[in-house]
């Protein structure tokens, strides 16, 4: 069985589609038992939806070092 | 800002001291994605949006001893970023031939005539009302991201909104990867913190 760390990392992974098969079945198994786990990945989950819903942008670095760049040239 | 010789400017200045001042040192890093979210959901292009926040900076910077610390310094750009967008709407109006006038209420030249009945909005459907909740989701979400200390914000907004690999991400800010999912999930939990009131409802 794996510990509440472990379930939280694969949690987390998951949440980018970065966890294995395996890992995903060793989550499902400790969620089972585990209602802490259980509460954080529903809201983990929740979460990443709220995310892609959002459709939200960032600057890139570059941009961001650029516009500094401007600010700091113009004070 | 340095002091000037200008009592008026010093007053100004002083007064602002009292209540919120502007730090333009500091803007970049803590509005420029809030700005540009903003911006984006109104413009609809990320290179437009990318020059209205520069202007709206520039402008900021200009009219910096008009402020009076009345209002936050976020607010106070959002305002000069509204005018920034109403300018650019004026601009490429007016260069779509100013003396032609021609309405088309339809694209679809299937419909007999122009007919606005048919063009209302479908009371059933949700998807206008899903686009401006979503907005403010959006920029509920950026509110919580600009709260979150800068490694965890940097960390988050490249995985989760920027969408990089966690390799690229290890490769650029040289952590690595159980680093990176420390912050990822420190950020994560502070998040779901900051959202559970108005967004987080299970």
């Amino acid at each position: 069985m794996i510990s509440c760390d472990e379930a939280v990392h694969i949690c987390n992974k998951s949440q980018y589609k970065e966890a294995t098969l395996f890992e995903k079945l060793k989550l499902k198994l400790h969620i089972l038992i585990c209602t802490s786990c259980s509460v954080f990945s529903k809201k983990n989950k929740k979460l990443t939806v709220l995310c892609d819903k959002a459709h939200l942008h960032a600057l890139s670095e570059l941009d961001k070092k650029t516009l500094q760049k401007q600010i700091q040239d113009r004070l | 800002m340095p002091f000037n010789q200008n009592s008026f400017t010093f007053d100004r200045y002083y007064y602002s001291m009292s209540e919120n001042k502007l730090h333009p040192n500091t803007w970049v890093d803590r509005y420029a994605n809030y700005l540009f979210n903003y911006a984006i959901a109104r413009v609809n292009d990320a290179e437009v949006a990318k020059d209205l926040i520069q202007e709206t900076f520039f402008a900021g910077l200009k009219s910096a001893e008009n402020y009076m610390g009345a209002a936050t310094e976020r607010t106070w750009l959002i305002a000069i970023l509204k005018r920034k967008i109403i300018d650019h709407y004026r601009k490429i109006n007016s260069k779509k031939g100013k003396a032609e006038i021609r309405m088309q209420y339809t694209a679809n030249t299937e419909s007999e005539g122009n007919w606005l009945e048919e063009q209302v909005a479908d009371p059933f459907s949700l998807q206008e009302n899903d686009a401006l909740e979503n907005e403010e989701l959006g920029l509920a979400i950026q509110d919580c991201i600009d709260t979150l200390p800068e490694k965890q914000q940097l960390v988050f907004t490249m995985k989760t909104i920027r969408g990089l690999s966690t390799e690229d991400i290890c490769n650029e800010l040289n952590i690595n990867p159980s680093n990176l999912w420390v912050m990822v999930h420190r950020a994560r939990t502070a998040l779901m913190g900051c959202l559970n009131e108005n967004w987080f409802k299970l």
